[in-house]
């Protein structure tokens, strides 16, 4: 008994005895990987991964691929008068430009068009590699001097894409770290544009930031060519009536220069059309040319706009590679109804397609109604220009080989049902699907491919379209000539050329506007070229499809009608700040209207 | 003497069998003198004597939880015990957990609200508790009672009790139940031809006339459900009319002086509500929750004074289901057409297009099944020893218990295609697609999840007791330590070292002290272990002399309690220091394999991330009258700290890196809890009646909230309860396009059309944005609960109800909008709520009591307003039962101790204020009634 009291002691002693073990050692930290800043610059693959993170999120990629993405499958280019989303899916963020649903909180939202929180991350981590990329012991110079001109032209893509947006910004020179420092205010444009153009001037002088990348893997990376290219893009912007004017749209009495220059400068359209040729003339120094090789003027376009450079396409400045496996992504450029069966979130309209001339060069005169011969659907499009032809799919068009695009409606259900892609059938709101970024994965819900596409943020064809606006709005007509070659650098790769009759400044600067719309459909472009240009109204009001009726001699009839009228607002030419951040009182000023 | 003892408690124990009762202090006043004390009540670490008890503590027994559920040790707990509210929601079979908190929510954020739960000394889940084992639940809701849990105590506690061996011939227990469930109210569709003619008015309202419905389709469906013309409901087509129910246990409980026993085994089965899920012989994809259950609870005395308890139980569990989501499966069945495309294209082949090809037939039928398996696993053993001699009323002791969970999800995945109704032929047959998807035939296997959780917990204690004159102490040390693996981040430990020391003096004043210090591995080593002390106090005036029972009031208590508590279950761990993490990637290059991950800096360190503080009090009475009422009330506040609450309020994000979250926010809480029972015998005839009642009331104190301009500070966080919302107000509909033009008020969330609600402009800007939404009334959870119940026995027969109603929530009609807001997303069907509440039309602009239907994106009508919001008061008639139980000399002729059977109904009745479909199922598995026959035999 008293031996089993000693043990019991010693039970006890040993149980409390826990208390006297040091309770940090109890309270382990979870084996998980405990990573500093430290660690990110001793070894050079480890800061290698803060530069790829530095990209992620980057505008770079604006094509929509994703439920969660921009827009929540949209593109920017269904809330212009050249597409539209299926309206019956609310979650589409276009919805709100069309029909006025913006607001300052859904604009900028993680979803929204632009998510106001990613630039700054990424200009965090540019300052931060910066500032400690030399600490690196087993990097070499090549490596550091190429990462901080990385760095600088990612600070200047975030800027330029915040500048087309806001106007000027809060602009931020160095990392924050002091708690008091983050109180920044806006710039004004003017210090905006001159921000981002010095920085990329920097980048330009930097002899390690190769013209091109060195290896095909690294395609998406920041190169020399991109810097000059978007210096031409920037000064084009800076240049453009919603920037280069004394009155801005909507008045923000003594902080106008937040949204303009504050007086019209033509020098600055030369500035842009210099910096268009210096980007021309560097990127053919090295290798870049619009792709004008392949088998038909169709392909030329489709290369140019959807492969990747180990494709052939040589006139990608900038683009970086879509590669998703599943169907969720490439079912929003997609018609409904049978066989593809996609979400119709990317459809043309028939405003779009009126933009378009006939393959030989003539204008199109539309009827608002048409009926075809019999048993040929394809009627009043088969004779349409290459690039049309590449970017949109019509009632009849072969789909893939063993499918046909049917967006008609049966006259007669009697003797032949409504076409699969109908909207009696499949609730296809628009006779049109995007045939833009699909080319090779018409069928992809058949076959299951992979999407892998090359998403076009910059390409040599947009520098000879800066010089030829930028000279046709500095020299009028005495630059005609020089115009027309950039023009038609372009325009003859897809068979086009520019016509005789454009001989004035007035009629050259409307063909430039619409040949924008055509070249640069569904690349992120016509969002902001319509506002710059203060074309907001163009945006506004009615936005037409055609009602296809399969009738019983099998005949087509097409008609022409409203499907959506559209809302614009003058304050929607610049995007609002969030409204929490202006509610924070830091001194961001609001765009006017919002 | 003794014989009458026991006699009373037997005495007690029969009517704790037959009666609804709602508390320890029922209990403890059935015996109607002053030896209340007998009574014990689980506290922290022990039990006291019921007069003795100085915090709020509320009990109720196991048997009388029982009946108010099938298997759910949640489910049964809805209005049992003052200040425990249950979030009531549609579970389907094997899923175990509602949410439960104790008096109400007392913290905001990312924080948890969930109180503790600890079965028989070691943190458990209820989930993992068979019904049938339960000796009582306590709920410990003041600081007082809560100080021994220190960090961990804040959200209050529950305390489950299991079964015991007991000194006595061993006696054994057969409980047996059969019954069925069937959906308590699922929500009505229109047929197919309102279908058509509502669908034409939407139509009509977005000038897409040309889009209609022809007249010659709309009278096709005059001549029934079709291939061609199809009218009929999914829920008569998937759902079978009832789902069977059985439960099964057989307990023995007995011992002598030196070995004590309790064990159980037990056998549950529950199938879900689809039918026509049996098509492949091999197996069946309905749901079918199969649980064995054991327990074996041992007390032995190994020598004297020591005495060792070795208690071993557990589940095992499989759940078979439906190789889809029940979400997925209820969604579609609010959504998918029946207007469109037959159940059946043709025989074999279901029906859909390309936008419905997912039929809810099909996720039912025709791809494959889960089949969820799981384990728990608890064990533990404790030693404890008594002194004797000079040390008498000392007593050491330790536990150690290891749990075990396990589960893993194996999925036998299969696909189908569908066929869509192209038209019909000449000789009027129908035309059908080519196949939309592919069908395969064998299903395939994987495995789609496995989770492990392992727990070891460590508890030493040393207590002393001793009654010097007419003083009682009783004195507390304890340590405790657990820690659990469960997942990367594992493992989350806790500690605590605390103590207590209670004094009474004859009987009559007690004092109390406690505290401890505790801690948790998730915040700032300065900041890991804190002090958390508690005071309380209570007087017993009935055991005063100059007390005189004759004026009817037998009993007389008031107590008081004060002190701190903490909450560790912040929403986030180690965020005191900053670290760099993989985040996101970025292809460069050609394909999948050019994937690159980038690091990331982390949110910015909160250095000085501490615990949850909450500062309790309490003063409550309990009291007895005419010895057949028993009142029991407590009031209670409650000051809440150190919450966390964002920074990024004020930081501009230009910083470039997100912020972290601070200690700064700070609530309170204030309630009642209170019970009022009376229980009379007169003959034959034995009435219990009990009423409980829990409210609070909670207001945000000071939270980080966004700077909102002056006009609309109407919208600061601070100053409102925990879980109000902000909305719109709507003042009815636009009526025409002149109003709409002429109103100077623009609502912004896009065009209206007449037919749109119509919002208050509530800060005069001219404009409807979000700045004009305002909060809203109502909650989102109840903050009144309360619980009537009702006993009645005449001889053998005995007849029990249980009433709970819950008060002060709104329910969002916004959060399913495929019941509420028709045709949004595609949906293709429209409730008869809808349609009874006559949508606008031009036609009937002044009668109508519902925006107008459209096919289109309606930002402006579907957002939060106060048209979506319904008065979420409810009352439900929870249990019903009938039971004849044999008398004693019957039984005993038949070998029996006792034996009784019974019919139950649940869920049977129930009032609320939206009535077309369950509030606590408006989207997901249905909300289900169930009648049940069982039997219960002791020998």
């Amino acid at each position: 008994m008293k031996k089993f009291k000693y043990l019991l002691h010693i039970c006890i002693f040993v149980c409390f005895g826990n208390l006297l073990v040091s309770c940090n050692d109890f309270f382990e930290f979870p084996k998980t990987s405990s990573f500093t800043e430290d660690s990110i610059f001793a070894r050079v693959d480890y800061t290698e991964k803060l530069v790829y993170q530095m990209y992620v999120g980057s505008p770079v990629v604006f094509l929509s691929n994703n439920w969660s993405f921009r827009l929540n499958g949209p593109n920017l280019d269904a809330a212009t008068d050249g597409a539209s989303a299926f309206s019956g899916q609310s979650k589409y963020g276009t919805h709100q430009f069309n029909f006025g649903g913006i607001n300052a909180t859904s604009v900028t939202a993680a979803s929204g068009e632009y998510n106001y929180a990613s630039p700054w991350k990424s200009i965090r981590i540019a300052f931060t590699l910066i500032d400690r990329v030399n600490e690196v012991p087993n990097a070499t110079i090549a490596q550091k001097e190429r990462f901080i001109a990385e760095s600088k032209v990612m600070i200047a893509t975030r800027y330029f894409e915040m500048l087309k947006r806001f106007g000027g910004v809060p602009l931020i020179k160095k990392r924050i770290d002091d708690g008091s420092e983050f109180k920044v205010g806006r710039s004004s444009v003017q210090e905006t544009v001159d921000y981002i153009v010095e920085l990329l001037d920097e980048a330009i002088a930097n002899d390690y930031l190769p013209a091109r990348v060195p290896t095909p893997l690294e395609f998406g990376r920041f190169t020399k060519a991109f810097a000059y290219g978007l210096k031409a893009r920037t000064l084009l912007f800076a240049a453009s009536p919603m920037f280069n004017t004394g009155t801005p749209y909507m008045s923000l009495g003594e902080n106008n220069s937040l949204i303009c220059y504050g007086n019209y400068d033509p020098e600055r359209w030369n500035k842009a059309a210099i910096a268009a040729r210096a980007a021309i003339d560097y990127c053919e120094a090295n290798g870049y040319a619009i792709v004008d090789n392949q088998t038909d003027f169709k392909r030329n376009y489709v290369v140019a706009t959807q492969k990747s450079p180990r494709e052939g396409n040589s006139e990608l400045i900038m683009g970086s590679m879509l590669s998703i496996a599943g169907t969720d992504p490439i079912s929003f450029y997609l018609p409904r109804g049978l066989p593809v069966s996609g979400y119709a979130a990317n459809s043309p309209t028939h405003n779009q397609v009126k933009r378009y001339r006939n393959a030989d060069g003539t204008f199109v005169n539309w009827p608002t109604e048409f009926t075809t011969l019999p048993n040929d659907p394809t009627g009043p499009y088969k004779n349409l220009e290459p690039r049309f032809q590449a970017s949109i799919g019509y009632n009849g068009v072969e789909w893939y080989p063993t499918a046909t695009l049917e967006f008609f409606n049966s006259g007669n259900v009697d003797d032949f049902p409504h076409g699969n892609n109908s909207k009696t059938k499949a609730k296809q709101e628009y006779s049109y699907a995007l045939r833009k970024y699909v080319h090779g994965y018409e069928d992809v819900k058949v076959s299951k491919l992979p999407w892998i596409i090359a998403n076009p943020y910059m390409r040599l064809a947009e520098m000879y379209m800066i010089e030829a606006e930028a000279t046709n709005e500095y020299k009028k007509e005495a630059g005609l000539s020089t115009t027309v070659a950039s023009l038609n650098k372009v325009l003859n790769r897809s068979g086009m050329n520019v016509p005789a009759s454009i001989d004035s400044y007035q009629k050259m600067k409307e063909f430039i506007q619409n040949e924008c719309a055509i070249e640069f459909y569904f690349e992120d472009h016509r969002f902001f070229d319509a506002k710059r240009w203060l074309q907001g109204p163009s945006l506004e009001g009615k936005i037409y499809n055609v009602d296809i009726m399969k009738q019983s001699d099998f005949t087509y009839e097409y008609k022409e009608y409203v499907q959506e009228v559209r809302i614009w607002n003058n304050f929607y030419y610049l995007h609002p700040f969030p409204e929490t951040e202006v509610n924070k009182q830091y001194g961001l000023i609001q765009n006017p209207g919002w | 003497m003794k014989i009458n003892r026991y006699k009373s408690r037997f005495a007690i124990l029969i009517i704790q069998v037959l009666f609804f009762q709602l508390s320890v202090f029922a209990q403890q006043n059935v015996s109607a003198d002053k030896k209340a004390d007998e009574k014990k009540v689980a506290v922290a670490y022990g039990e006291l004597s019921a007069d003795a008890v100085t915090s709020s503590i509320s009990t109720v027994s196991g048997d009388n939880l029982k009946k108010n559920t099938n298997y759910n040790v949640s489910e049964s707990l809805f209005g049992m015990l003052p200040g425990l509210f249950v979030e009531e929601k549609a579970l389907e079979p094997g899923s175990a957990k509602l949410n439960m908190f104790i008096r109400g929510k007392s913290t905001f954020g990312n924080a948890s609200n969930a109180p503790l739960v600890f079965v028989d000394g070691f943190e458990r889940d209820l989930s993992e508790l068979t019904m049938e084992d339960i000796e009582n639940i306590s709920v410990l809701k003041d600081a007082a009672s809560c100080a021994l849990y220190g960090s961990r105590g804040a959200n209050g506690v529950i305390l489950v009790t299991t079964k015991r061996g007991a000194e006595q011939k061993t006696s054994y227990t057969f409980r047996s139940e059969y019954g069925f469930q069937q959906p308590t109210k699922l929500p009505r569709f229109v047929g197919s031809k309102d279908f058509a003619k509502f669908y034409n008015e939407a139509l009509d309202n977005d000038g897409l006339s040309n889009l209609k419905y022809s007249d010659e389709k709309i009278a096709g469906y005059d001549n029934g459900n079709s291939v061609l013309n199809p009218d009929f409901d999914w829920a008569n087509e998937m759902l079978a009319a009832s789902a069977p129910i059985s439960n099964v246990n057989f307990s023995a409980r007995g011992g002598n002086q030196s070995t004590k026993f309790y064990v159980n085994i037990g056998y549950l089965n529950n199938t879900g509500i689809y039918k026509g899920t049996d098509k492949y012989t091999d197996y069946s994809t309905n749901i079918n929750y199969d649980r064995y259950n054991f327990r074996t609870n041992l007390d032995l005395i190994v020598l004297k004074g020591l005495s060792v308890k070795m208690d071993v139980s557990g589940q095992i569990s499989t759940k078979n289901a439906p190789n889809s989501s029940t979400s997925s499966i209820w969604n579609a069945m609010y959504k998918y057409p029946t207007h469109l495309f037959p159940v059946m294209a043709e025989p074999g082949t279901l029906g859909g297009t390309p936008v419905y090809y997912n039929s809810p037939m099909g996720q039912i039928t025709e791809l494959g099944y889960d089949r969820i398996s799981s384990r728990y696993l608890q064990s533990s053993i404790q030693a404890l020893y008594e002194f004797d001699g000079t040390l008498k009323g000392l007593s050491v002791g330790a536990r150690y218990a290891y749990d075990n969970i396990y589960s893993i999800t194996e999925n036998n995945t299969k696909t189908f295609g569908v066929k869509d109704v192209l038209g019909k032929t000449t000789s009027g047959d129908p035309i059908l697609s080519q196949l939309i998807g592919k069908n395969s035939t064998v299903p395939v296997f994987s495995i789609s999840g496995e989770s492990q959780l392992r727990r070891n917990s460590f508890e030493a204690y040393s207590q002393y007791v001793k009654n010097i004159g007419q003083s009682t102490i009783n004195a507390l040390i304890m340590y405790h330590q657990d820690k659990q693996y469960v997942d990367q981040y594992s493992p989350y430990a806790f500690q605590t070292l605390g103590g207590k020391l209670h004094y009474g003096y004859k009987n009559t004043y007690f004092a109390e002290l406690s505290g401890s210090f505790s801690g948790t591995e998730v915040f700032a080593p300065k900041n890991r272990q804190n002090f958390y002390p508690a005071a309380s106090a209570a007087w017993v005036v009935s055991n005063e002399d100059f007390f005189n029972t004759t004026k009817g009031i037998d009993y007389l208590k008031f107590n008081t309690s004060a002190g701190f508590v903490g909450n560790s279950s912040v929403g986030e761990r180690f965020t005191y220091r900053q670290l760099y993490v993989n985040s996101g990637s970025i292809i460069f290059g050609r394909g999948n394999t050019a994937i690159l991950y980038g690091l990331a800096e982390g949110t910015l360190p909160n250095i000085d991330l501490k615990p949850e503080r909450a500062f309790k009090f309490d003063i409550g009475m309990n009291m007895k009258l005419f010895s057949s009422l028993t009142l029991d009330a407590t009031y209670f506040i409650e000051e809440r700290s150190n919450i966390l609450t964002t920074s990024s309020s004020q930081i501009s994000s230009v910083l470039g890196v997100a912020v972290p979250n601070i200690n700064k926010g700070k609530t309170s809480v204030s309630g009642v809890d209170a019970s009022l029972i009376y229980n009379k015998q007169l003959r034959d005839v034995g009435i219990s009646l009990g009423l409980n009642l829990s409210y609070y009331n909670s207001v945000i104190k000071e939270i980080n909230e966004q700077a909102l301009p002056d006009f609309a500070s109407y919208q600061l966080q601070k100053g409102q309860a925990i879980g109000s919302s902000l909305g719109l107000q709507a003042i009815g509909f636009y009526q025409n396009d002149a109003e709409i033009a002429s109103d100077p008020v623009k609502p912004q969330f896009g065009t209206v059309k007449p037919g749109d609600i119509k919002y208050k402009d509530q800060n005069g800007d001219n404009k409807i944005d979000d700045y004009d939404r305002v909060y809203l009334p109502g909650l989102n959870m109840a903050n009144v609960d309360l619980g009537f119940q009702i006993g009645l026995n005449y001889k053998g027969f005995d007849i029990s109800a249980f009433l709970n109603a819950q008060l002060g929530e709104s329910i969002y009609l916004g959060d399913s909008p495929l019941l509420f807001w028709p045709l949004t997303d595609e949906s293709a069907r429209i409730t008869q709520y809808v349609a009874d509440r006559k949508p606008w039309t031009p036609g009937n602009a002044t009668s109508a009591n519902y925006p107008r239907l459209t096919t289109q994106d309606s930002p402006n009508n579907y957002r939060r307003s106060d048209f979506w919001m319904i008065n979420g008061d409810k009352l439900l008639l929870r249990t019903l039962e009938l039971g004849y139980a044999l008398n004693a000399t019957t039984a005993k002729k038949l070998f029996l101790a006792n034996a009784r059977v019974y019919v139950r109904g649940m869920n049977l009745f129930s009032l609320d204020h939206l009535k077309a479909v369950d509030p606590a199922a408006m989207s997901g598995y249905p909300m289900m009634k169930s009648f049940q026959m069982g039997f219960n035999l002791s020998f």
